[in-house]
């Protein structure tokens, strides 16, 4: 090998072969570096003179032969003779590039201090022709690569080339590689910081050389350009997390600062968008790695299984799995981060501004100085959303911004609720009353009046809402005139104040946008309606009592207000800790209480031994001293909330007394025993020794002061665990809540009396959800003061989701023991009111006592007592044309009286009330067998009976056939005795054979299941008509007969009762009841039972298929009679 | 790892870190170092780092609250109040300032910074309140000394106190934070109750707890930092 070389170059170079032998030397210069350092040193002399031709005429087509040899030159040198003679060969490319003039001396620019960019623009390179440009360029990128080169001196050749080289695909490839250069340095967790310093500091030398140089709205110069790329650069850099600290946010701020409309607006687009972009990057960049994984894997289940395939096949499933674990373990490693190293976790690039107020002031006085052609509108409009989101972060104090927000915010302005949204993210708690005043005042002229649109005002309202959301200081002004004019001395300060609020009247402009609650838009309305709920939840006093709703009322009790300007909240100790010492308290009083009571009430003191004195049990004397407790309770008529308002009871005040006093032990016992509760199981200091453990912990006895100074005592003398925090969290909600919600308290306060304030707390903890979106402090979204025109179609998850929600509820309705009506029946029948009717010709009165006296303890059947008192038959009929509301059962009217004090007594609203709820089944089942017992006893009436038709008379049967099956019996007792008009109304129909009047051969023609089987209907079979025997039929009502009487109830199955379509319209259809349906009590006559067959009833009622309640197969009556 | 701050660890720290200022040699892992005693009183401070917390999602947490005892009893106050509240600063000897004194300033940017570092806090009365940023700038903001609120009818000794002895919790772009709780002066046990409370309030502020707590370090201003939770 190495003979043939020395041949080669022994024969001399002839020019003609060197394109051939190049890339052979190249080789043997990698194999022997040594051995062939001749050869390259004589290319290298051929290079240099070659360059020299070149200069001669810079624009003259190059030979091929030159970018060849500078390409092997490059590859050589930087990797067989790393050093001296790579670095002259960059050198010497650099040179060509720059132009010679400038800088030969390559191996003064070896690293450290960069020149800066003017002095030395590469104007050769503009001259030499772009192949050998190209060369030069991809030689060293070449050299770079190989580490031949440091980094710093080609970028400040490859940013000055960038800058002025009109060689579009050249620029690009340079930015790539700069870019890669960069994160090639970074790669891997190893970071050359010096040098990352070094490459930024250079960085910001070029920005803010452009932005001390160039003026606004000139044209780009070279200098705008690098910095361009620079700013770019940064983004990409930032974007890619290879440069997310403090200093290239600097760079970007200072390209903030920049004049040059380009440079300016890629910097805040930076900031106003990175961290969205960056959260896409991230789940994508998930995304395709999960897709790569989730190829098909050919099992090869078709073809020839051959070990091979096996093998193939194993890998590749196995393959699978690891790339699945990867990812999940990925997404664990990611959230789960250790220690220290989480610092390293990214603020939002906004937040590490280094001076956000003098920023903003450049900024913003350039906004101001520029003319209308200066910038463009979106520049504009960027620069403002900049400028707003930094003060709405850093909480600056810029008053010029909302001078010129205001001016912003015509009727006609473009893109007008960016500029509201602009202005809302400007606001924050520092911001001085007034300034918003303006704002708010300039949105209700320019947007709420009548004149605009729908969609105007609705963006204005919300906007308005908006902006009072994050300062609430605003709405409190007018109070705090009030307290400032309290005091005379400052009188013209003072005085001057109020004239000043005079013009900003609050309480008018929270009451007119409240107004537009009830606007005719539909947007309006909404918007309308969100402000109310707002000025509800933050400062209901400021309302009109009718439009502060529920909350509204609830928090205005409690003295719900703003903080005012400047005031600061301060926490005394951790949310709750208070109320999780009650909890715990009034936790271990239970304990204590299930075991041994009958200890503990010996060292008892006060009111309690006398209780217990005249108290029969245990049991007793705790339910004497919950009664004292309520009465306590009751005496103190603010709960929780008002501390002030104590009742000036002396026990109140005896609890406050007893609350300093605990205190003061307090102080006194940390001394000594500071550190006995270390252990897990927290003891409460409070309850030491001084007071009982029966001694109820009455947080709404003690003024805000005692409370606050026992949250400081708990939270500083224990340390909570996470479940504690957990609990506590739990308890503020439900005071948060109870604060809200005046039925809330009341049912909390009733619970107190009761001794189980916390009972309805679990121990266990729920996980609430977190959400995982990007929240950057102070920035708005114009689209969420946007007007909502239309409500949001559902989709159909959404659709689901709110049926399943419903049905629940519905569920835990009935399953807690409500019964509902759910009958077709019943619903048409709930709308009419019955009027009871006596009996045909009295009832017996053996049985009215009987009925009188049970009436009481039943709370039903008012009806009974009137059916008790005889009316003569000849008034039957006008009776029966005047309609009476009844108090009859099941009616709403039935439940009115008294239910207030069975909702006290713990029975429930108005709706869990009422005479189904409180009715007694045996009792009702035993008048019904009294009311059949009546056949037997009175046999004048059985007598009658006989004589009147023939037959029995007490007892009928139904032969029901199903289908083609063979019909089966049913027998039904009928009370004869105490409804003769319908039994015999019935026992007619079930004789009647010809002309079809009878009840043979008709149908069961519905089947309700929660009800029972419906049939009857003589005239059309299908339950839409029906008349009665023509014999009980009137003059006045040929068709129907009145209701007899509510004797019989519908206690369960079984029972036959008529089914009417209004007040005294009975005819021939009947219902045989499957179940219980006291829904039907009061409205329909029931007059029979089963006494046989109910199995036939069923089997029917559950084996039989109906569609929407209509059997599909025929259900006969084959014959029917009476025994 | 425990799951919350444990009372013994924290009592032993205390201890070492007064013994530590009050000259006295102490213990560090198996090292003696000695004490030493340093001519001013040195605060004690509480070091916290976060984990598992992330700037950008979860929500930016600050908390203002009280501690039982004052942490720093020499902190100047100023008054920037009306003629009132004016007249009883003097009365009770606190430094304070009129509006007109504020005109004098003239929005003048270095005046306002020398105020600001003059005092540690500030006071205004409520009408004078909203008239601080248009007279003094964005100094004092800046500097984030902005005066709280002295309603006309609080009382002002009680209100200084108040403030002197409230801190706060704010995370800037680290996640570490760092407030005073207490100064060598002070009894053993006013500055664990001190130390608990912030660590309690502190844990009540984050989603998770105890578990978004990394470290906490407890040190006086030159002595040797005493971890108390890992």
């Amino acid at each position: 090998m190495s003979t043939k070389g020395e041949t080669m170059v022994g024969t001399g170079s002839s020019r003609s072969a060197l394109p051939l032998k190049l890339s052979q030397l190249q080789n043997f210069c990698k194999r022997d570096p040594a051995g062939y350092r001749e050869d390259y040193d004589a290319q290298s002399r051929r290079l240099v003179s070659l360059v020299g031709i070149l200069l001669l005429s810079p624009n003259a087509d190059p030979s091929p032969s030159l970018v060849e040899l500078i390409q092997f030159m490059a590859a050589v040198s930087s990797s067989s003779y790393k050093g001296e003679e790579s670095d002259r060969i960059a050198a010497l490319l650099m040179d060509l590039l720059v132009g010679s003039s400038s800088g030969s001396g390559g191996g003064g620019g070896g690293g450290g201090v960069a020149p800066l960019l003017q002095p030395t623009l590469p104007l050769a390179a503009l001259q030499i022709h772009r192949d050998i440009r190209k060369a030069c360029v991809s030689a060293l990128i070449l050299m770079r690569n190989k580490g031949a080169v440091p980094p710093l001196r080609l970028l400040q050749l490859f940013f000055q080339l960038m800058a002025v080289v009109p060689d579009k695909n050249l620029r690009e490839c340079l930015y790539h590689h700069i870019v890669n250069d960069i994160r090639n340095i970074n790669k891997n967790g190893r970071r050359d910081e010096k040098l990352n310093r070094t490459i930024q500091s250079f960085f910001h030398r070029i920005v803010s050389a452009s932005a001390s140089e160039s003026s606004p709205g000139g044209e780009d110069s070279p200098a705008d350009y690098a910095a361009k790329r620079a700013v770019q650069m940064t983004c990409d850099l930032y974007r890619r997390n290879v440069w997310n600290d403090e200093r290239s946010v600097h760079i970007l701020a200072s390209a903030v600062s920049s004049p040059n409309s380009s440079v300016m607006s890629r910097a805040l687009r930076f900031f106003l968008n990175i961290e969205e972009a960056m959260a896409l990057d991230k789940k994508s960049s998930e995304e395709v790695e999960w897709a790569g994984a989730s190829e098909r894997i050919d099992l090869h289940l078709h073809s020839k299984k051959t070990k091979a395939k096996k093998r193939l096949i194993s890998k590749q499933i196995k393959n699978r799995q690891r790339k699945q674990h990867e990812k999940e373990g990925l997404a664990i490693s990611q959230r789960e981060d250790k220690g220290v190293e989480a610092s390293k976790k990214l603020f939002p690039a906004i937040e590490l501004l280094n001076d956000p107020q003098g920023l903003c002031e450049i900024l913003l006085k350039r906004f101001k100085s520029s003319g209308s052609n200066t910038y463009k509108f979106e520049v504009k409009m960027l620069m403002l959303n900049f400028v707003t989101r930094v003060v709405g972060n850093h909480e600056l104090i810029l008053l010029p911004l909302y001078a010129l927000l205001q001016r912003y915010m015509g009727g006609h302005q473009r893109d007008v609720t960016a500029i509201l949204a602009y202005a809302v993210q400007s606001c924050h708690s520092y911001v001085p009353p007034e300034e918003v005043h303006g704002i708010l005042k300039t949105i209700s002229h320019n947007f709420i009046t009548e004149r605009c649109s729908g969609e105007q005002m609705a963006v204005g309202i919300n906007a308005a809402r908006a902006i009072c959301a994050r300062v609430p200081s605003v709405l409190s002004v007018e109070q705090d005139d009030a307290d400032g004019g309290g005091d005379g001395e400052d009188g013209k300060d003072g005085g001057n104040m109020r004239e000043k609020s005079t013009a900003w009247d609050v309480e008018a402009f929270v009451r007119d946008l409240a107004g537009y609650a009830k606007h005719r838009d539909r947007s309006v309305s909404i918007a309308g309606r969100g402000w109310v709920n707002f000025i509800r939840e933050v400062y209901p006093s400021l309302l009109q009592g009718k439009h502060r709703g529920l909350v509204g009322a609830g928090l205005h009790r409690a003295g719900e207000r703003p903080l005012r300007y400047g005031e600061v909240r301060v926490a005394s100790g951790v949310e709750g800790a208070d109320l999780l010492l009650a909890y715990e308290a009034s936790k271990k009083r239970a304990e204590a209480s299930r075991d041994g009571e009958g200890q503990q009430s010996h060292d008892d003191d006060d009111g309690w031994v006398e209780d217990q004195s005249d108290g029969e049990g245990e049991e007793d004397d705790e339910g004497e001293w919950i009664d004292v407790d309520t009465v306590d309770e009751e005496d103190d008529i603010s709960i929780d909330d008002n501390g002030e308002e104590k009742g000036g009871k002396e026990d109140g005040w005896v609890e406050v007394d007893s609350g300093d006093e605990e205190d003061r032990t307090e102080i006194s016992d940390d001394d000594v025993d500071g550190e006995e509760s270390d252990g897990e199981a927290p003891d409460l200091v409070l309850l030491g020794e001084d007071d009982d453990e029966e001694e109820p912990m009455d947080l709404s006895k003690m003024s805000d002061k005692d409370r606050a100074k026992v949250k400081q005592h708990v939270s500083s003398t224990r340390i909570f665990t996470t479940a504690e925090f957990a609990k506590m969290q739990k308890l503020v909600e439900r005071q948060q809540k109870a604060r809200r919600d005046p039925r809330l308290a009341s049912k909390l306060k009733r619970a107190k009396a009761k001794g189980e304030e916390f009972n309805d707390m679990s121990d266990e903890d729920s996980d609430d959800s977190d959400d995982e979106n990007i929240r950057i402090k102070g920035a708005v979204n114009a689209t969420d003061i946007m007007a909502e025109a239309k409500r949001k179609r559902m989709s159909k998850a959404e659709k689901l989701e709110k049926i399943i929600e419903g049905r629940q509820k519905w569920e835990a309705k009935t399953t807690s023991g409500r019964r509902k009506m759910t009958s077709t029946i019943a619903r048409i029948l709930t709308r009419r009111h019955r009027l009871p009717v006596a009996p045909h010709g009295g009832l017996a009165p053996a049985l009215a006592p009987r009925l009188s006296s049970s009436s009481s303890s039943l709370h039903r059947r008012r009806d009974r007592d009137d059916g008790a008192r005889p009316i003569p038959p000849a008034n039957a009929a006008a009776v029966a044309h005047v309609v009476r509301r009844s108090m009859a059962t099941g009616t709403r009217g039935a439940r009115g009286h008294g239910w207030l004090g069975k909702y006290r007594a713990g029975l429930g609203g108005r709706h869990l009330q009422g005479r189904w709820h409180f009715r007694d089944v045996d009792e009702l089942e035993s008048i019904n067998d009294e009311v059949f017992a009546m056949n037997a006893s009175s046999a004048a009436v059985a007598a009658a009976m006989a004589d009147d038709g023939g037959g029995g008379g007490t007892e009928a049967y139904l032969d029901l056939s199903v289908g083609d099956e063979p019909p089966r019996r049913v027998i039904i007792e009928l009370a004869s005795a105490a409804l003769p008009r319908t039994t015999e109304n019935f026992r007619l129909l079930c004789r009647e054979r010809e002309g079809g009047t009878g009840y043979s051969s008709t149908s069961v023609y519905k089947i309700e299941k929660t009800v029972g089987l419906c049939l009857g209907d003589v005239v059309s079979n299908d339950g839409s008509g029906g008349r009665c025997h023509p014999k009980m039929g009137t003059y006045a009502s040929p068709f129907s007969f009145e209701d007899e009487g509510f004797l019989v109830s519908h206690t369960g199955p079984g029972i036959v009762s008529m089914m009417s379509p209004g007040v005294h319209r009975n005819d021939s259809r009947f219902l045989i009841t499957t179940t219980g349906a006291p829904q039907l009590d009061g409205r329909f006559v029931a007059f029979g039972r089963v006494k046989e067959g109910m199995d036939v009833i069923n089997d029917i009622a559950t084996g039989v298929f109906t569609k929407r309640g209509r059997p599909t197969v025929d259900i006969k009556v084959a014959d029917c009679g009476v025994l | 790892m425990s799951n919350k701050l444990n009372k013994d660890i924290l009592d032993k720290a205390v201890e070492d870190i007064l013994a530590f200022s009050a000259g006295e040699t102490i213990k560090i892992g198996t090292k003696d170092v000695k004490g030493k005693k340093r001519n001013f009183t040195e605060s004690i401070e509480l070091q916290i780092t976060l984990k598992n917390y992330d700037p950008q999602r979860d929500k930016r947490f600050s908390g203002t609250f009280r501690l039982p005892e004052i942490p720093r009893p020499n902190l100047k106050c100023c008054v920037l109040g009306n003629a009132a509240h004016c007249e009883q600063a003097d009365r009770i000897e606190v430094a304070q300032m009129s509006a007109d004194d504020l005109k004098k300033l003239n929005k003048n940017k270095k005046l306002v910074k020398k105020l600001a570092k003059k005092y540690d806090f500030f006071l205004a009365s409520d009408n004078m309140i909203k008239q601080i940023p248009r007279l003094l700038g964005p100094g004092l903001t800046k500097a984030g000394k902005f005066p709280t609120l002295l309603a006309s009818g609080e009382d002002m000794q009680e209100k200084i106190d108040e403030v002197k002895s409230t801190i706060k919790f704010q995370m800037k772009k680290v996640m570490c934070l760092n407030v005073a709780i207490g100064h060598v002066g002070m009894e053993k046990q006013q500055i664990i109750v001190n130390t608990q409370l912030a660590a309690n309030f502190l844990a009540s502020l984050l989603k998770k707890q105890w578990q978004n707590i990394g470290q906490m370090f407890i040190k006086t201003t030159m002595g040797p930092s005493q971890q108390i939770f890992f």
